[in-house]
């Protein structure tokens, strides 16, 4: 069921998202070749306990995983589409894409957000318009959001933005609604018809997060369990911002840029 | 963190296959199969395919038709075992 959040709760879920911008905007920084993927995670988990949050990754388990989430950030390299496990054996290397999704629960509510971040200066023109493609397909879909609109316009625009530039749409994810829970409803995919599904109405929270990759779209899970990996080995891109429907537009809760 | 886009397809969904030999018809959800991000839908219509023997889909190949057949979603929850005559009917009645 949808839920349309009040004053109070749009609140908290500023204060959420707030936390999960910090933590993104750290990556940004401390992100360089040779850290290890742990070393991520850690600084993350310091920073969300420092904000009095909590991290809504760890320990989160889905219908059909066998085991809880054990990171507090997913962190995802190249060829990685999502929920990469956080690992200090996995070191990043100069030319290498890095994809970080973070959650943060304040007060009960849950703030969502991703980007993916080039490794050093010299990442590939390929892998550059990849990065591009995805955050320009974000910021495509959220500019589709207002009231009246539906979740069919918001896909739809995000898929043909994909499309045109040569890379492909990840279909088996999407994004979700956000509130008390990091997953609720309506999911939010990045395809579809302009004009279907829900219509958008002030109060509603929900993410939109593109998964891009450079080649075909089929995707694969790891043994892990967890971390989704393109089948073809081509490069993975993810954005994601939790948003807020106002009464005229939009806004961004977890403003990391 | 992106959500597993079989979880657009509650048990009880009414859905439309939109490959296969099946295309074009209308099934329902009956639950999901398979484990960890490799998972399936199961769909069943009762006649071509049996509750008992329901037919595993990927969630790309099926579409939602915005129906929720709040019937089977109970007998379901309530672990009851699906009537193939009954879920027939169900389904002929669209939810109504």
């Amino acid at each position: 069921m949808v839920t349309l959040k009040k004053p109070d709760e749009i609140e908290k879920m500023k204060r959420a998202g707030a936390v999960v911008a910090d933590v993104l905007k750290l990556m940004r920084d401390i992100i360089r070749p040779g850290i290890d993927t742990m070393s991520l995670d850690d600084a993350a988990s310091d920073l969300i306990s420092r904000e009095s949050a909590t991290a809504s990754f760890k320990g989160y388990k889905t219908q059909g995983t066998r085991s809880p989430f054990p990171g507090s950030i997913c962190v995802s390299i190249n060829d990685e589409v999502v929920h990469g496990i956080p690992d200090k054996y996995r070191i990043l290397a100069e030319g290498d894409i890095v994809s970080v999704d973070v959650g943060a629960i304040y007060s009960g509510y849950h703030g969502d957000a991703a980007c993916t971040f080039a490794v050093g200066d010299s990442v590939s023109p390929m892998r550059a318009k990849l990065i591009e493609t995805t955050r320009e397909a974000l910021y495509i879909g959220i500019s589709h959001v207002k009231p009246g609109r539906t979740l069919g316009d918001i896909g739809h625009a995000i898929e043909e933005w994909i499309l045109s530039r040569g890379c492909g749409v990840v279909r088996e994810y999407a994004g979700h609604g956000i509130g008390k829970k990091m997953h609720e409803a309506p999911q939010v995919p990045n395809y579809g018809k302009a004009g279907s599904g829900i219509t958008l109405r002030q109060g509603l929270t929900f993410c939109i997060e593109p998964m891009v990759v450079s080649g075909d779209e089929p995707v694969k899970s790891a043994s892990n369990g967890w971390t989704v990996l393109t089948k073809d080995g081509s490069d993975a891109a993810h954005f994601e911002h939790t948003l807020l429907v106002t009464e005229d537009g939009v806004m961004i809760l977890t403003p990391w840029e | 963190m992106s959500c597993d886009v079989c979880s657009l397809f509650p048990p009880g969904s009414l859905v439309v296959v939109k490959q296969g030999r099946y295309a074009g018809s209308v099934f329902v959800t009956i639950g999901i199969a398979g484990t960890d991000n490799d998972a399936r839908i199961l769909i069943a219509d009762g006649r071509r395919i049996k509750a008992g023997k329901p037919k595993k889909k990927n969630a790309r190949h099926i579409e939602r038709t915005g129906v929720i057949l709040g019937e089977v979603t109970r007998r379901l929850e309530r672990g009851k075992a699906l009537d193939d005559g009954w879920l027939c009917e169900v389904i002929a009645r669209g939810g109504r």
